[in-house]
C-alpha cells in the first residue's frame, strides 16, 4: 500500500478475489519458482559471450512474448555461457517432465517460432541440437 | 502490475538481522540501480527460511537459488555475475554436507526436501509487512469465507474435523476448544493468542509471527466469528521487537482493508485485534497465569475448573490458542478438513514446526508432517551431528520434555508417541546431544531453569524443584550416593502428582527420562565417581601416560594449581590432590600423554 493513501475498505468477498488475482501478479514470479518443475522452461545460456552474442535481447524478447502470448505456465530463466560459444545465442527448453531440448544460433524468428509453434502448438520444428552427452552442457 | 523479472528475497528473521541482512538489502538495491536493472529485479524482505544457521540468506526466483552467509559486501557480485549473466556466485550456494556438492535449486536441498510448510507457507516467501502480498497468497479469503457463507458451526466442523491439535503443548482439539467456547453466552468474549514462547531454544512462534502475521489475525478473526468474541488480544513477550513490529503494521493495514474492525466485508461481524506485552517469564505462557498477567496482576496460575472457554480474561468466556495453531486454521478453512487430516498420523493431523538446536548441523526452524520419523528430522533434514560426533539423545518438549535416545529413532513423531516414549511434543523444541554430553548434567541445567521459573504458589514446585536442583549438584560433583539416586525418583513422582500447574507437574520430566534411559551414567557419578562423558568438571582425573611422555615440561609451565612436577626430558606427574581439573596441561601437550577421564 502506497503510504499516506488511505485504502477504500473492502465490502465484499467478491471485491476480495479481485483485489487478490490484482496483487497476485506480482508474486508470479515467485510462485512460478516455487513449482518450476510443473511448468515449462525456457533457460537462455548467458555468460559473457552469450550476452556479447545477442542472447539478452532473446531473452528480454522471450519476456515479453511470455506475457503477449500470455503463456503462464512458462517460466524464463538465464543462465552462465553453456561453454558451446559457436552455437550462441543458444537456449534449453524444458516441458514438464521430459528431458531438455537445446536449440543454437536462435534469433528473433527463430524464438518466435519455438514459442508458437514448438511450445505452444507441440509441432516438431527445426534447430534442434543434437549433442553427444561429452560436450553438452552438465547446467541444463 | 509490475514487471519485474527476477525476484530477490533476503531474509529479515531476528536471526538474519542480526547479522546485517538490512545491509545487504540497502547493498543489492544500489548495486541493481548502478547496473540499472532496479526495473528488472524486485528485492523484498521476507521472514525467516528455517536455515538460520548459515544466515543471512538471500533467495532468488524464480531459479531458486539459495545464497548463504551473505555478507553486504557480496551484494556487487551477485548482482553482476548472477542478475546480469546468468552466472550464479558459487561460493555462497549452499554445500551439501556429504558429497560436497554445491547446490544450485534449493529443492534439492535435504534441509527441504523433507519438509512440508503449511504453518510456515509464507514465512521466507512474502514481505510480511506488505498486506499486498499477503492477499496475492489468498490471505483474508478464508475469512471472507467463513463470515459470508458459514455459519458458525459449520466453521467449527470444519476445524474439529481436520483433527487440529493445539500446538502450545498440551495437544487439545482446536475444534472442540472452539465448540466448548462457543457455547457460553456473555455480554464480552475473547480471543486470545498465545505467543510467550518461553521454551529456551525455541522461537517457532517468533518466526511464523515475523514472517506472515497476518495468518494470525485472519485466524484469530475466525476463531472470534465461529465463538462469537469480539475481541483479541495477542500476548506477546516485550523481547520479541521485530514481531511486535510487524503485528502492529499488520493490525494497522487489515484495519484499513476492512478485515479487522466494525462490519468487516460489510457483514455484522465486528473483531478487534490489540497486543498485550508479556515480561517474559515461562509460567506465564499458561493459560491461567496468562490471562492473570494479561488483567494487570500476577503471572501465577489458577487451579482449573474453571476453564478459561467459561471463565477467562476478566472473568469472560475466552478461547486461547497458540501462534502456530493458529496459523494453520486460514489454510485448513480454504482447502478443507479432508486435506488437512490427510496429512499426518490418524490421531495427530497435520505438520508440525521444530526449532532444531544443540548439536546439530543445521540448526533452524522446519517444518514436517506429524508421523515423520526423529531420524529424518535429526539426520535427512538436520544434517546429522556436528563434527561427525555420534549421536546420544534428543529432548524434546523443551523443559517439560524428555530425552529420547538411539532406539527411539524409528518414532514417528505424534503427540501420543512421545508421551508414550516418556517424553512431549511440547511447543517443537528438539535439542540434539552428542557422545560429549552428560545426561545428569543435561537434567540439571533443565531443572537450573525451572527452578528459576517457578512461580513459587505452590509448595511441592517451589520446594520440590529446588530439592531436586539440589540432588543433580550433589550428583554431578561426585558427592552423590545410590540413595540420592532413589530419592530423585520417588521426589520426581511427588511433583509431577501434587503441583498445581504444568510447569510443577512436568519439571521432572527431563531427570525422570534420564534416568530411565542413562542409569549406568548416573551409577557412575555417584559410585564409580566419573563422568563417563568428561563433562562433569569435579569428576575428571587427568593422567600422564608414562609411554608418551617426552618430558617436554610444558604442561607443567601451563599447570595454574602447581599440580605438575617433572624434569626435563622425564617423566612428569600430576598430583591429584592439587589438581582444579583445569584441562590445560591436556590441551598444551604436543605429545597426547595426557588423557582425561
Ligand atoms: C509452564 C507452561 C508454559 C506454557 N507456555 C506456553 C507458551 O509459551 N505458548 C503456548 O502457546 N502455550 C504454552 N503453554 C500451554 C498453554 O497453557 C495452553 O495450553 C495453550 O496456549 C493453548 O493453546 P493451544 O491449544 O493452541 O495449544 C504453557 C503451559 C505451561 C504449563
Ligand atoms: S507448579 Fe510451579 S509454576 Fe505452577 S503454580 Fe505451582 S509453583 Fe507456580
Ligand atoms: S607436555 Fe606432555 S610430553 Fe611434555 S612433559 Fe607434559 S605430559 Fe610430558
Ligand atoms: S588439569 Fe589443570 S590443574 Fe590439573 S594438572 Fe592439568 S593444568 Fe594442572
Ligand atoms: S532468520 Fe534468516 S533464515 Fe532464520
Amino acid at each position: 500500500m502506497k503510504e499516506g493513501k488511505t485504502m477504500e475498505r473492502i465490502q465484499s468477498k467478491e471485491a476480495l478475489l479481485k483485489l487478490r488475482d490484482t496483487f497476485k501478479e506480482n508474486l508470479r514470479v515467485r510462485e512460478q519458482g516455487e513449482q518450476i518443475e510443473k511448468l515449462i522452461t525456457i533457460k537462455v545460456f548467458m555468460g559473457s559471450s552469450g550476452y556479447k552474442s545477442g542472447a539478452k535481447e532473446i531473452l528480454n524478447h522471450f519476456y515479453e512474448r511470455a506475457k503477449e502470448r500470455k503463456i503462464e505456465d512458462l517460466v524464463v530463466l538465464q543462465a552462465d555461457s553453456s561453454g558451446l560459444i559457436a552455437f550462441e545465442p543458444m537456449i534449453g527448453v524444458t516441458l514438464p517432465g521430459k528431458k531438455t531440448v537445446l536449440f543454437g544460433k536462435v534469433d528473433l524468428k527463430k524464438a518466435d517460432e519455438i514459442i508458437d509453434e514448438y511450445i505452444l502448438k507441440g509441432k516438431q520444428i527445426d534447430g534442434i541440437l543434437s549433442l553427444t552427452s561429452s560436450v553438452a552442457p552438465d547446467r541444463l | 502490475m509490475q514487471n519485474y523479472k527476477m525476484h530477490m528475497l533476503v531474509c529479515g528473521g531476528t536471526g538474519c538481522k542480526s547479522a546485517e541482512a538490512d545491509q545487504i538489502l540497502v547493498q543489492l538495491k544500489k548495486s541493481l540501480e548502478d547496473c540499472d536493472l532496479s526495473k528488472d529485479v524486485q528485492v523484498i524482505q521476507t521472514g525467516c527460511f528455517g536455515f538460520c544457521e548459515k544466515g543471512p540468506i538471500v533467495k532468488i526466483l524464480p531459479d531458486n537459488t539459495f545464497y548463504t552467509q551473505v555478507k553486504p559486501s557480496d551484494a556487487d557480485e551477485i548482482v553482476k555475475n548472477h542478475i546480469m549473466y546468468g552466472r550464479k556466485v558459487h561460493r555462497l550456494l549452499y554445500q551439501d554436507q556429504t558429497t560436497k556438492e554445491f547446490i544450485e535449486d534449493s529443492k534439492h536441498m535435504d534441509f527441504y526436501k523433507k519438509q512440508k510448510r503449511v504453518a510456515l507457507r509464507n514465512c521466507g516467501f512474502i514481505n510480511p509487512e506488505n498486506i499486498e502480498e499477503y492477499i496475492a497468497r489468498e490471505g483474508y479469503l478464508a475469512l471472507a469465507e467463513c463470515i459470508t457463507n458459514k455459519t458458525k458451526s459449520e466453521v467449527i466442523k470444519i476445524v474439529k474435523d481436520s483433527g487440529l491439535r493445539g500446538r502450545g503443548g498440551a495437544g487439545f482439539s482446536t475444534g472442540l476448544k472452539w465448540e466448548i467456547g462457543s457455547r457460553y453466552d456473555a455480554d464480552q468474549k475473547y480471543v486470545v493468542c498465545n505467543a510467550d514462547e518461553g521454551d529456551p531454544g525455541a522461537f517457532m512462534d517468533r518466526s511464523i509471527l515475523e514472517g506472515d502475521p497476518h495468518a494470525i489475525l485472519e485466524a484469530m478473526a475466525i476463531c472470534g466469528y465461529a465463538t462469537n468474541a469480539s475481541e483479541g488480544r495477542v500476548y506477546i513477550r516485550a523481547e520479541y521487537p521485530l514481531a511486535i513490529k510487524r503485528l502492529e503494521k499488520a493490525v494497522k493495514d487489515a484495519k484499513e482493508y476492512g478485515f479487522l474492525g466494525k462490519n468487516i466485508l460489510g457483514t455484522e461481524f465486528s473483531f478487534e485485534v490489540s497486543l498485550t506485552f508479556g515480561a517474559g517469564a515461562f509460567v506465564c505462557g499458561e493459560e491461567t497465569a496468562l490471562l492473570r498477567s494479561m488483567e494487570g496482576g500476577r503471572g501465577e496460575p489458577t487451579t482449573k475448573p474453571p476453564f478459561p472457554s467459561e471463565h477467562g480474561l476478566f472473568g469472560k468466556p475466552t478461547t486461547i490458542n497458540n501462534v502456530e495453531t493458529l496459523a494453520n486454521i486460514p489454510v485448513i478453512i480454504r482447502e478443507g478438513a479432508a486435506w488437512y487430516h490427510s496429512m499426518g498420523t490418524e490421531k495427530s493431523a497435520g505438520t508440525k514446526v521444530f526449532a532444531l538446536a544443540g548439536k546439530i548441523n543445521n540448526v533452524g526452524l522446519i517444518e514436517v508432517p506429524m508421523g515423520t520419523t526423529l531420524g529424518e528430522v535429526i539426520f535427512d533434514i538436520g544434517g546429522g551431528i556436528k563434527n561427525g560426533k555420534k549421536f546420544k539423545a534428543v529432548q524434546t518438549g523443551g523443559p517439560s520434555g524428555g530425552c529420547l535416545t538411539e532406539k527411539d529413532l524409528d518414532t514417528p513423531i505424534d503427540f501420543d508417541n512421545l508421551i508414550a516414549k516418556g517424553s512431549m511434543m511440547g511447543s517443537g523444541g528438539m535439542i540434539v546431544m552428542d557422545e560429549d554430553s552428560c545426561m545428569p548434567a543435561v537434567a540439571k541445567f533443565y531443572l537450573q531453569f525451572t527452578q528459576e521459573e517457578s512461580c513459587g504458589k505452590c509448595t511441592p514446585c517451589r520446594i520440590g524443584t529446588t530439592r531436586l536442583l539440589e540432588l543433580l549438584e550433589l550428583i554431578c560433583n561426585g558427592e552423590g550416593t545410590m540413595e540420592s539416586l532413589e530419592e530423585l525418583k520417588r521426589l520426581s513422582l511427588v511433583i509431577k502428582d501434587t503441583a498445581l500447574c504444568g510447569l510443577g507437574q512436568t519439571a521432572p520430566n527431563p531427570v525422570l527420562s534420564t534416568l530411565n534411559a542413562f542409569w549406568d551414567e548416573y551409577v557412575a557419578h555417584v559410585v564409580d565417581k566419573k563422568c563417563p562423558s568428561g563433562v562433569c568438571t569435579k569428576l575428571l582425573d587427568y593422567t600422564i601416560h608414562a609411554d608418551k611422555c617426552k618430558g617436554c615440561t610444558m604442561c607443567f609451565r601451563v599447570c595454574p594449581a602447581g599440580a605438575i612436577t617433572g624434569k626435563v626430558k622425564e617423566v612428569h606427574f600430576i598430583d591429584v590432590t592439587k589438581c582444579i581439573k583445569c584441562g590445560a596441561c591436556m590441551d598444551t601437550c604436543k605429545f597426547d600423554a595426557i588423557t582425561r577421564g
